[in-house]
């Protein structure tokens, strides 16, 4: 060893301040650091480690703790432990890739920001020669992913999520834990289950059945580890270029791209106070081969379809052998008025695939989705999932299958139900006393989030600009609109809201209007 | 319990008769089961926005009917039988797909066709036990402690929002790390991107790059399920010879037309189990530099190697940015963790990222966080040691069996890595006769047949011995083969 490489290690301090909160004990964060320190060349290969008595005096633990940390690490292969000479980075690459193979471009922090991730991809990509993409790819390239990530972080959390302090943690944690133990090695198979682990599919039917009167055997029910996923197999499967799709307007604008990214050209129907305006789709001369509709909660005016109009949609259906997408959306949450069964439970033709997940409910825990396809859909279904989605989270299968079948899932969402029914009420209360003529709030009592019309001098893009500065949560509908410009409609989500913090966003956002 | 049923009709009748009318069709259409439990007055009348005496008047109607009965002390059930006959009547399936024969996309055309290859496959992996780790080995104590270590308001609150479409950094990290001292992968966690179901890793760059019609060079024998899924894109296949050292890639360096992609498991040959020599390696990226060829490099069953020297992956050898680097944890802790990764060339960061977007903008948290602390706790790297040992063992007394007592009739015609062999057989016996006869000795067999694209041989299978039990082992090799030779 050289007389400069004795001297840095006696020089070599780890920067790390134990975290005796943090949920990892002392010797994995220690390990975790001085990984950290190997991996950017602080401790370069065949460095001798600092011993552990000089280790043990700087960060203030036992000997022990960090002889546990170098255990970690050497079975990791990133240092040797011999006897006598003490420990020493090893030679890594396997002695094979030896010179400078790790650039420092390679080395960004691990926590590096998306929103930089996805400018810098970018960026690499639109230097480097590219590679000549499928049509699918390309067209992806000519969707804007920049609108996804628009929003700033602080006020991303507001939008559209459940209150986290009513995740039922302790009650997930305790099924998981039940689930997941030695004698449930057994049910650990291979056995191929495309649409995810059987009782839970019957467990969710049943569900699906008692609350939302759909219409299933469990056969029908299809699982996917993320919410994303269920449409993109129904798109895969029945969606050519070319091909029409026809959505709500205004509407739920993430799933516009979703169908894009297969080539359909998109027709938008108009939706008033009753949902989807189903006599539109009569002048619409084109074949319609997916209509997309939301008939519990028809985003941002949470109108639902009304009843007449779910037959009539059903029977236009029959005729135009068109399938309808339910997108269940929102349908746990509504606080006023009679829930209304769902367009599946009515369909007697076999053409309405509901979609659904639990989102609303078990975030961030739980990120499965769920499809009730028709059953003239399910071998075909099959196979297509065998190819690519075969193995889905096993534990989270398992634990919502009891969160469901003991019945805990249905008291958790008429528990949750009340207190965002309340925190709405305050909201609305407190608004109109605030803003009185300036302000108009949408009927509708649903989801977790108020539509609103602002009376102002500010023009729209001003208030948000304003509101985002305070870090105050106010969203414009404007994305959910497809072609005509909206001015002085807000979006205002109430879930998240304690209602003791209320008057105090009240006032800021009439502090802001002034 | 939620229940929902339709009032909104009829506003002339009574709620009560039309919350009775629609219980009751409830019941005639199976929502409600004969012999379970009504729901609760209490929920009846707060999910249908009723007075609680509207529901009790309800059940008085149904009761009279004989759809329900109340027991005392217990509750009100659904009564069993139900009177008269189940009524509604469902179109058959054959009726209803007559009358509207359903348009699939091309893709899903193309999906149809593999429908008898797919039956075929899964037939032939369960006769192996998927050729799996056995699942007595599986850590499911340590998993079940750091599955639930961050299970908490306190832990999540930071990291619930994030949007995380190409899999929770800390993760990304620990796994380029794994990967890099472990495989030779190059350090690179901004280019490993994280998959919630190990299969999709090559769905993305399939559906990326290949049009239908597009040539992808691929070896022969190879893993079908590969086959299947670039198949499903619509590509045609090159197939590419083996020899010892791995795929032929003079074969290659012959060609006169472009092929879009290789795609290869250098690692561990399936099912052959070569591992491609490093001078092959070398000469594949070589041409795919001048070719300006992309590789996806599936490191399928790497990390069993019992003695052989580790190679390092192309990806790590790679100084053009062609390949694409497919893993998972498949033989290590399958079925109890199903990820999948990928580690991408640069150029390919930003189409995949717009992929991910519109399919998996979130992976499963406690499940990634779970791995991120088995990896940087060391216990991936323990597992397999002492995995490896155990499997060392019976892999050692199923050769000597094999060698011994099967001099005559059976070939092991590579030194392999992996979980399992791949043996050839000399036997007036069909496959299958061979393969039930296996069945009886606890020994189980896989005929490579689906991974020859051409004529394939009869008499070559794989042989998994993780599950093997070494008490009996050479006597149950013995019975077989002597079956083999009569």
């Amino acid at each position: 060893m050289s007389q400069f490489q004795e001297h840095r290690n006696k020089e070599f301090r780890l920067q790390l301040d134990i975290d005796s909160h943090s949920i990892l004990p002392a010797y994995a964060q220690i390990a975790s650091a001085l990984r950290a320190a190997i991996l950017d060349c602080t401790l370069a290969e065949g460095d001798n480690m600092p011993s552990l008595a000089v280790l043990s005096k700087q960060l203030g633990v036992s000997r022990s703790t960090i002889a546990k940390a170098f255990d970690i690490l050497a079975s990791q292969g990133y240092i040797t432990i011999s006897q006598g000479s003490g420990a020493k980075v090893s030679r890594r690459y396997m002695g094979v890739l030896s010179t400078g193979q790790v650039s420092n471009d390679a080395l960004l922090p691990a926590d590096f920001s998306h929103k930089a991730e996805l400018t810098s991809a970018f960026s690499t990509y639109s230097q480097s020669d590219p590679i000549k993409l499928s049509a699918y790819g390309r067209r992806l390239l000519k969707l804007s992913a920049e609108s996804v990530y628009s929003e700033s972080p602080e006020l991303q959390t507001y939008s559209s999520g459940p209150d986290l302090e009513l995740t039922p943690f302790s009650q997930w944690k305790s099924l998981l834990e039940q689930n997941c133990r030695k004698r449930d090695v057994s049910r650990l198979d291979y056995s191929h289950e495309p649409f995810g682990y059987p009782p839970l599919r019957e467990a969710y039917a049943a569900y699906l059945i008692r609350a939302r009167a759909v219409r299933c055997s469990s056969e029908q029910v299809v699982v996917f580890s993320a919410r994303e996923l269920k449409l993109d197999l129904i798109c895969r499967m029945l969606i050519d270029p070319g091909d029409c799709v026809a959505v709500e307007d205004p509407g739920y604008p993430d799933v516009r791209q979703r169908f894009q990214a297969y080539g359909a050209s998109l027709i938008a129907i108009p939706t008033d106070h009753d949902g989807l305006c189903v006599d539109k789709l009569e002048s619409v001369h084109q074949k319609i081969k997916i209509l997309y509709v939301s008939p519990s909660y028809v985003e941002p005016t949470g109108a639902v379809l009304s009843l007449e109009r779910r037959h009539k949609l059903l029977e236009w259906a029959r005729r135009n052998r068109t399938f309808i997408i339910e997108d269940d959306y929102a349908s746990e949450y509504r606080y006023n008025g009679r829930p209304l069964p769902s367009l599946q439970g009515l369909d007697r033709s076999d053409l309405v695939i509901h979609l659904s997940c639990l989102w609303k409910v078990l975030f961030p825990v739980l990120r499965l989705g769920f499809l009730v396809i028709p059953r003239s859909l399910t071998e075909m279904f099959t196979l297509a999932k065998a190819l690519n989605e075969n193995d889905l989270p096993l534990f989270d299968q398992f634990a919502l299958t009891d969160f469901i079948n003991d019945g805990i899932l249905e008291r958790h969402i008429r528990k949750t139900r009340a207190i965002y029914a309340r925190r709405r009420e305050k909201l609305v209360d407190s608004l109109k006393r605030a803003l009185g003529e300036n302000i108009q709030i949408s009927e509708e009592a649903a989801g977790f989030e108020l539509l609103v019309k602002l009376k102002t001098k500010l023009k729209s893009q001003e208030l948000l600009t304003l509101a985002r500065l305070q870090k105050l949560p106010i969203f414009s509908s404007q994305p959910n609109y497809f072609n005509s410009v909206v001015d002085g409609e807000f979006i205002l989500p109430f879930a998240q809201f304690d209602e003791s913090c209320i008057d105090d966003y009240v006032a800021k956002l009439r502090a802001l209007l002034a | 319990m939620d229940f929902v049923i339709n009032l909104e009709y009829r506003s002339s009748v009574p709620v009560y008769r039309r919350a009775s009318d629609a219980i009751r069709k409830a019941i005639i259409e199976g929502r409600l089961k004969p012999g379970e439990a009504m729901p609760s007055v209490r929920d009846l009348a707060s999910g249908l926005q009723i007075s609680r005496t509207t529901v009790l008047k309800a059940f008085d109607d149904l009761q009279k009917q004989k759809y329900i009965t109340s027991v005392a002390g217990s509750g009100t059930y659904i009564c069993d039988p139900l009177p008269g006959e189940n009524v509604q009547v469902e179109p058959s399936l054959e009726q209803v797909c007559a009358s509207h024969p359903i348009e699939l996309s091309q893709y899903g055309r193309r999906v149809l066709e593999t429908a008898a290859f797919q039956r075929r496959r899964l037939e032939q992996l369960a006769q192996i036990q998927y050729c799996g780790p056995p699942l007595d080995l599986t850590p499911l104590t340590k998993w079940r402690q750091l599955l639930v270590r961050h299970c908490k308001l306190k832990a999540l609150a930071n990291l619930a929002h994030a949007r995380e479409p190409l899999g929770y950094p800390p993760l990304r990290d620990a796994l380029a790390a794994y990967l890099h001292r472990a495989r030779g992968v190059k350090y690179s966690p901004e280019l490993l991107v994280i998959f919630a179901s190990q299969q999709f890793k090559l769905e993305i760059p399939a559906r990326l790059l290949i049009d239908p019609g597009d040539v992808i060079a691929i070896e022969e024998p190879g893993y079908p399920d590969a086959r299947m899924s670039l198949g499903s894109h619509g590509a045609k296949f090159l197939n590419v010879p083996l020899d010892q050292e791995g795929l032929d890639v003079g074969y290659l360096e012959k060609l006169s037309q472009p092929v879009k992609c290789v795609y290869v498991t250098p690692s561990h040959q399936d099912p052959t189990g070569i591992v491609m020599s490093l001078e092959r390696r070398k000469r594949l990226l070589e041409w795919a530099r001048k070719s300006n060829t992309l590789i996806i490099e599936d490191d399928y069953d790497s990390e069993y190697r019992y003695g052989l020297d580790p190679l390092p992956s192309l990806h790590g050898l790679d100084q053009a940015d062609n390949v694409i680097y497919i893993s998972s944890l498949w033989k290590v802790l399958f079925p109890m963790v199903r990820m999948g990764f990928l580690v991408l060339p640069k150029r390919l960061l930003h189409p995949v990222l717009l992929a991910k977007l519109q399919t998996e903008r979130n992976l499963p948290l406690l499940e990634q966080f779970a791995l991120t602390d088995y990896i940087n706790d060391g216990h991936l790297e323990s597992h397999i040691r002492l995995t490896a040992s155990v499997y060392a063992k019976r892999r050692q007394t199923l050769i000597k069996a094999l060698t011994e007592h099967g001099q005559a009739c059976i070939k092991l015609p590579f030194e392999t890595a992996g979980l399992h062999l791949l043996i050839q057989v000399k036997s007036r016996h069909s496959d299958r006769r061979l393969i039930e006869e296996a069945g009886r000795w606890n020994l189980s067999l896989m005929s490579t047949e689906l991974y020859y694209a051409e004529l394939s041989e009869p008499g070559e299978f794989l042989m998994p011995f993780a599950h093997l039990d070494e008490k009996g082992l050479d006597e149950n090799v013995r019975r077989w083969i002597q079956f083999a030779e009569s």
